[in-house]
């Protein structure tokens, strides 16, 4: 059965600068929504809200009909990739991978970062093999719901395109929540695809929509 | 379990350094001075690990996400953390009052 996270009345302010003023969404498994938005628009802080690691004036979440404070306590749920490198640097891919419980002979097979480097630590990794590494063992991972915040940053165009096709082999069994600046890689993914701007979302079906929001030229 | 307790000493680690040097200071200090220094010793061991686990809580702050996706929350690693090295400190210094 297709499950469903729905999001509303988040309302987030620093101080007396409003970022968030009633924002609503709702997520889907086997389905991609798409985040775009102005740098400080307040599309990460939103994320945070939705993770639990930021804690907002007020937000409503709903998971099965019940009001949840924090989706992480529920196991199995949700993963979250933040903007910034997360894992620990002294930690092996292979030990990784364990902890992500992630077939590893899959991840062999699949991705050349992982066939060269399973005994590597994270930290003798380039930049741009470390974030590879990030976004798919959080994509591999077996949540019903992931969310990634600039997966494509400091990654090559090969690289964005294997991890766009895995994105859409995946959408089958989770549902995926993505924001980044390479609006072109969002609007082809997306299912579902919001502008925030005002602080809050607005519904965008193309490239149109983004020209009539400021987005782009 | 196990994972996680794997997952708290990969987390704890840089702290049970900081804190392990401590609960040795406190060691030899109670050798030292003997029993009359206990009260002293508890504090020093309890503003230390507060200061300890304050900075290391803010060090590690790009990591809980890390954590998170595994299943772990920051109030259970840092429980981990606190109570593991309290229990060491508390059984090193119960021996050593029954040994002085």
């Amino acid at each position: 059965m297709r499950e469903s996270i729905d999001i509303d009345s988040v309302f987030l302010a620093f101080g007396t600068v409003k970022i968030l003023r009633g924002v609503n969404i709702h997520l889907a498994q086997n389905s991609i929504t798409g985040l775009l938005g102005r740098n400080g628009s307040g599309k990460s802080c939103f994320l945070k809200i939705i993770t639990g690691s930021l804690i907002p004036q007020s937000k409503h979440i709903k998971y099965k009909g019940k009001k949840i404070d924090n989706l992480y306590t529920i196991k199995g749920l949700i993963n979250y990739l933040p903007q910034h490198e997360c894992h620990p640097k002294s930690l092996t891919l292979g030990k990784l991978v364990h902890f992500y419980d992630v077939e590893a002979n899959f991840l062999i097979q699949s991705y050349p970062v992982f066939s060269k480097n399973m005994d590597r630590k994270f930290s003798d990794l380039s930049g741009g093999e470390r974030r590879i590494v990030e976004v798919l063992l959080v994509l591999e991972s077996k949540t019903k719901f992931t969310i990634l915040d600039e997966p494509f940053s400091h990654i090559m165009p090969k690289d964005i395109g294997m991890i766009k096709k895995r994105i859409m082999e995946l959408k089958s069994k989770k549902g995926i929540v993505l924001t980044d600046h390479q609006y072109r890689n969002i609007l082809e993914l997306s299912d579902d695809l919001y502008f925030m701007k005002d602080g809050s979302l607005k519904s965008i079906a193309s490239e149109q929509d983004l020209k009539k929001h400021g987005y782009i030229r | 379990m196990v994972q996680s307790l794997k997952l708290g000493l990969i987390y704890s680690k840089d702290f049970f350094v900081f804190s392990g040097i401590i609960t040795l200071l406190s060691f030899i200090l109670f050798i030292q001075l003997g029993t009359s220094s206990l009260t002293v010793l508890i504090w020093f061991k309890v503003v230390t690990n507060a200061v300890g686990i304050f900075v290391h809580h803010n060090r590690k702050q790009k990591e809980y996400f890390f954590y998170m996706n595994i299943g772990l929350g920051k109030r259970e690693l840092i429980s981990y953390a606190i109570i593991s090295d309290l229990a060491i400190w508390i059984i090193g210094i119960t021996i050593l009052i029954k040994l002085f």
